[in-house]
């Protein structure tokens, strides 16, 4: 009510809230202050209208945003990061692991069951999800932490192994390499590939990286399988010389990765051919994926 | 329709016939592809945002990783009769963006402790009308935003656009945070009442020479009739 009322602002009045419901609704509340709005809304019988009346406003406001071509690399990062991510929480549910810790004190919104009055559906609208936990977010440079936690929820996922691979290690492993790989590509010092399909590889994309020290990686997504009795294989290219780094496996879903790959000093070039199974010595026909290392 | 952005995404399977809403629960059910598809539809709106939120591309992109990252946790908590799935993901996006801004940006009066960030809050902003929102063409929006008294749109941009705390567009304004309440909520509620209200008649700043036939108006040159 009062201006700069700042020395309480866990509790706020009726009046209060409806106040702050622009501002709610155009995010440029504190945390605390929104806190404080959500904890009102969810124990106040009042149906609080303004909060859908203004809010309903925002879409049309957001149409003032020019879109913008992201670079074409954030692609292949934000796949990884979501690879790397526990599965979305309909796959916790359904494999019965119990929801991971709420301190929410809402009750979850977990029911999709469309609501019935005008009181229900604010209640919904403006409940916390229960399932979001702050947790590391940060997915560049040295912050990221892939949390003990975290893969073993990946782990015990049945679901998610299904949809992934049919080995839970292997599931586990992988989102532990897609975390590191990134936290190597966001690394200052990396060296780092742009990855780009080509021909029957169109639409893959991703990313090879080599931290200053320790191991490099290449990751790949939307890579289709290679044909039968074939593979994918990697190489570095220094003067238009390749070498092989390895053979590359696909997952059903599309992703390849490779770890500890060696650094080639000098290399210039990252790229995939498809070659017979067991891999040759000297690419046999063009990349169907390349790209420029750069410092 | 054409409120899909890219609908096509260049992608010819049957992916890139789904509608947004499809694609959210497939992305609930972990499907990647789905994810990828969300990707090539709303990665340049989302990254227009970002930018423009946070003015640096490189917290745009984390921007736009992070709330991707929430959109793979939780599309199983989407419910299209809480707002279209645009309004959804670019609610993320914007609240994703002046999160990152704000940890970015210490101000003198907030302490803003750097710890693990506040529990990012993903309200649903119901569309009220949806099918008029999705209509609205920017130079109608903006023909109203315009028609606003200068402080309340001033003090919504700052809000909106600006990533501003109320805190702070008071102190940029050098209004009491009263005052900035009420001028952004009385804005809003102008706002409504010209977008719902005069759809068919939104006051254009003077002599633009667009007809007052709403939406799509602006876009199409107009072989006049």
């Amino acid at each position: 009510m009062s201006d700069g009322d700042v020395s309480d602002r866990s509790v706020l009045t009726c009046e209060e809230v409806t106040e702050l419901a622009g501002l709610h609704v155009l995010h440029a509340l504190d945390a605390e202050e929104s806190a404080a709005v959500r904890a009102h809304l969810d124990g106040c019988a009042a149906a609080h209208a303004e909060f859908m009346d203004l809010g309903g406003v925002v879409p049309a406001i957001s149409r003032l945003f020019e879109p913008v071509d992201a670079p074409p690399e954030l692609k292949s990062r934000v796949m990884a990061a979501v690879a790397a991510a526990e599965a979305p929480a309909s796959t916790v549910s359904a494999t019965a692991v119990p929801p991971t810790v709420s301190a929410s004190v809402a009750p979850g919104p977990a029911a999709p069951a469309p609501s019935r009055t005008q009181a229900e559906m604010d209640a919904r609208v403006w409940e916390p999800p229960a399932g979001e936990r702050p947790q590391p977010r940060r997915v560049n440079g040295l912050g990221w932490a892939m949390t003990a936690a975290a893969v073993m929820v990946i782990a015990v996922l049945g679901a998610w192994n299904v949809v992934l691979q049919s080995r839970a290690g292997e599931v586990e492993q992988r989102a532990q390499l897609i975390a590191q790989a990134i936290a190597a590509s966001t690394d200052p010092e990396a060296e780092v590939a742009v990855l780009r399909g080509t021909g029957s590889a169109q639409g893959a994309s991703g990313f090879a990286a080599f931290p200053a020290e320790g191991e490099g990686y290449i990751v790949l997504v939307d890579l289709p399988p290679a044909p039968a009795g074939q593979t994918y294989q990697a190489w570095y290219l220094v003067d238009g010389q390749a070498t092989s780094a390895g053979l590359m496996a696909v997952g059903a879903d599309g992703y390849a990765l490779m770890s500890d790959v060696a650094a080639r000093d000098g290399s210039q070039q990252i790229a995939l051919t498809i070659e017979p199974a067991g891999g040759v010595d000297t690419p046999s026909g063009e990349p169907v994926v390349a790209g420029e290392l750069s410092a | 329709m054409t409120s899909t952005p890219d609908p096509l995404g260049g992608r010819t399977n049957g992916i890139s016939e789904k509608t947004d809403e499809m694609l959210i629960a497939g992305v609930a059910a972990g499907d990647h592809q789905a994810l990828s598809a969300l990707y090539d539809r709303y990665q340049g709106l989302m990254y227009g945002m970002a930018t423009k939120i946070t003015r640096d591309g490189s917290l745009a992109q984390d921007v736009v990783q992070d709330a991707f990252v929430g959109i793979w946790k939780n599309a199983v908590r989407y419910s299209s009769d809480r707002g279209s799935a645009r309004t959804w993901i670019l609610s993320i996006t914007h609240h994703r963006a002046v999160d990152v801004l704000r940890r970015r940006r210490p101000t003198s009066e907030l302490p803003e402790p750097e710890g693990p960030a506040p529990a990012p809050d993903q309200l649903v902003l119901g569309d009220i009308w949806p099918e008029v929102a999705e209509r609205l063409d920017a130079s109608v929006v903006h023909g109203a935003l315009e028609s606003l008294p200068p402080v309340q749109r001033q003090a919504i941009e700052l809000a909106y656009f600006g990533g501003l705390t109320q805190q702070e567009i008071a102190q940029r304004t050098a209004t009491p945070l009263g005052t900035v309440k009420s001028r952004v909520r009385l804005g809003l509620l102008q706002l409504r009442r010209v977008l719902t209200g005069g759809l068919a008649e939104v006051d254009r700043p003077s002599g633009v020479g667009l007809r007052p036939s709403g939406a799509g108006g602006a876009a199409t040159s107009e072989t006049d009739r």
